[in-house]
């Protein structure tokens, strides 16, 4: 059960360096990638390099990517139109005292694409739902914030799923109710009449420890009449679904229309970027709202997004990814039935992930998943999965002949 | 972040958890060998100075653990903080084991409320939570441990359901703003 000791490790590597990072850095690792939501010493810790679809950690074991840097990575590692855009734009500078032409190519391109009126352009998701909530509080002049249980927006105070350093002030005026439960925004929505600003929401529900959930029939349509019914504004949570759901933003797959949309992850395939398309109606509002940070206007990440954004489209990337999607679920399934096991598949085909019915305390999901690590497939056992478009029809087959052997090893109950 | 306490729960602690401690710490003081047995102060607040003997600290690493959670039923049950962890916490049983220090105890929450108790838990455990090393332990009860470092070294296993763990782990902490562990 415990990691065991480095010499004895197919991680051997990943775990010196632990040790000596759980000396110097809080936590070891800290945040989504903290071995302490995996399986601690059933998984690589550290990376070294990447390619396409695969990466290698830092012992040299291969691994197909299926987690994509937890969602950054669409058209695959090192991309070579996205690095040649990215690298000429760095030998021309990054960091100016201004913007570049970058910036006004990439709201252009992102207003066109959503059919929005405005973008803004920051580095991290958290920058961007933080500042499209305060822009929700500055246009209607209200405090409050509903938001959906168990959803993450980021890191920040008012939304972290975290607990030290949080004060009760911070989340004052953020109201929760589950996903999917009309009854529960609409009660929100009566009890706080007149002072509610905005419902953010990911388009669909994907915490981490669950299995994700796709909008009810029906409920995007109730939930934004019951929003406009009283002035609240809709925020879409887009950061980890965006651009591989629908190019012109997720909502445009599940049918609503909010006013503000939060993107980062994909957007640059690994390039640390992020956006908020907002309603033409809402542009002064944005304009009051303080937004900087000293490397926002990187133009390096601004091209690679550009980049990115247009082979998305010219390979039909969101495409391919559904399908291998498909061809992953169907092929879970399958293998988890030939050995008596009941999964449940769930999210998008291409933000997948999978789980065992009756499994008290997740036993069999990591049994798998490091069943699975150990075979050289990533997949993560708490948090939804991703593909990318540089994975091909022989990784997925490859990644279900990994499964049959785990899944074998699951159903023998040999933990 | 420390919140605020409330007399009354605390006054619940003294009569539920620290009391039954003093029980406790008693037998396990008449169960040490030699002349100098240490005081029932040293064993429950230890300084740490009283933590240089290593029959001090694993005694108190097991009254502190188990002071600790039945404490954490009277949190959940009075303390509006911890009632507020647990009101959105899925049911479920989390097994606490030290093993060097045969110490093995569980929390049980179904439908909010707590319960616990000694050895085999009523229902398998969604999650246990294992110090392979005592001194581990001690760190933890005394608030010095990095358990995110710990459990990706392996000196603090979590093996199931770690958002169970993580809120029972927040009223275990609660512990700590009604008795401060004494330097
Ligand atoms: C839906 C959603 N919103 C916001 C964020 C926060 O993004 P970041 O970690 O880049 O701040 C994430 C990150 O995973 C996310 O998945």
């Amino acid at each position: 059960m415990n990691p065991p000791a480095p010499e004895n490790s197919h991680y051997a590597e990943s775990l010196r360096l632990f040790a000596r990072a759980s000396r110097v850095i809080p936590g070891g690792i800290y945040g989504h990638t903290s071995p302490a939501l995996t399986v601690p010493g059933k998984f690589p810790y550290f990376a070294a390099r990447a390619e396409g679809g695969r990466y290698w950690d830092a012992d040299g074991n291969e691994f197909l990517d299926l987690m994509c840097g937890y969602g950054p990575i669409v058209l695959g590692h090192h991309h070579p139109e996205v690095e040649a855009a990215a690298e000429k734009q760095r030998r021309d500078g990054d960091c100016f005292n201004h913007p570049t032409e970058a910036t006004v190519l990439l709201a252009e391109r992102l207003t066109a694409l959503t059919g929005l009126g405005w973008a803004v352009l920051g580095k991290n998701g958290a920058d961007m739902t933080t500042w499209a909530v305060q822009v929700a509080r500055e246009f209607t002049g209200r405090k409050k914030i509903l938001r959906v249980r168990g959803g993450y927006h980021g890191a920040h105070a008012w939304c972290s799923p975290g607990h030290g350093g949080i004060i009760p002030e911070d989340r004052a005026h953020i109201h929760a109710f589950p996903w999917n439960d009309l009854d529960a925004l609409r009660d929100l929505l009566a009890r706080h009449r007149g002072q509610v600003a905005a419902l953010i929401a990911s388009p669909y529900h994907h915490p981490a420890f669950g299995d994700s959930v796709l909008p009810a029939p029906g409920y995007w349509a109730a939930a934004e009449e019951a929003c406009r019914r009283d002035g609240v504004l809709l925020i879409s949570d887009d950061v980890r679904a965006g651009f591989r759901l629908h190019l012109g933003g997720s909502h445009q797959a599940f049918g609503f229309t909010p006013d503000l949309v939060c993107f980062s992850k994909a957007l640059g395939n690994g390039h640390a970027i992020s956006a908020t398309v907002g309603k033409a109606e809402l542009k002064v509002a944005a304009s009051r709202v303080f937004l900087t940070g000293s490397f926002w206007q990187g133009a390096v990440a601004m091209r690679a997004a550009l980049t990115t954004l247009e082979i998305l489209e010219r390979d039909d990337g969101i495409g391919r990814m559904r399908r291998l999607g498909e061809r992953f679920a169907a092929g879970l399934r399958a293998g988890a039935e030939k050995h008596g096991l009941r999964v449940n598949c769930s999210g998008p085909p291409a933000i997948p992930f999978m789980s065992f019915a009756n499994d008290a305390g997740w036993q069999r999901q990591r049994r798998f998943c490091a069943e699975m690590a150990r075979r050289g497939v990533f997949l993560h056992p708490h948090h939804n999965w991703f593909l990318c478009a540089a994975h091909t029809e022989a990784d997925i087959d490859g990644a279900l002949a990994s499964a049959d052997a785990a899944f074998a090893l699951v159903a023998a109950g040999e933990t | 972040m420390k919140k605020p306490v409330r007399p009354t729960v605390w006054l619940r602690l003294i009569a539920g958890a620290v009391l039954p401690a003093f029980r406790e710490a008693a037998a396990a003081r008449r169960a040490m060998a030699g002349d100098a047995k240490p005081g029932l102060r040293a064993l429950l607040l230890p300084t740490a100075r009283d933590l240089e003997s290593e029959a001090v600290a694993r005694a108190h690493t097991a009254l502190g653990y188990g002071t600790a959670l039945r404490g954490a039923v009277i949190l959940g049950a009075h303390d509006p903080a911890s009632r507020g962890v647990l009101a959105h916490t899925a049911d479920g049983t989390a097994r606490f084991i030290i093993p060097e220090l045969g110490f093995d105890r569980w929390l049980r929450l179904e439908r909010g409320a707590l319960r616990g108790g000694r050895g085999e838990p009523p229902a398998p455990a969604d999650v246990t939570l294992s110090f392979p090393r005592w001194r581990t332990a001690l760190a933890a009860l005394r608030g010095e441990l990095d358990e995110m470092a710990a459990l990706g070294t392996g000196d603090l296993v979590i093996s199931g359901s770690l958002p169970l763990a993580d809120h029972l782990n927040l009223v275990l902490q609660r512990m700590a703003d009604y008795f401060p562990p004494s330097k």
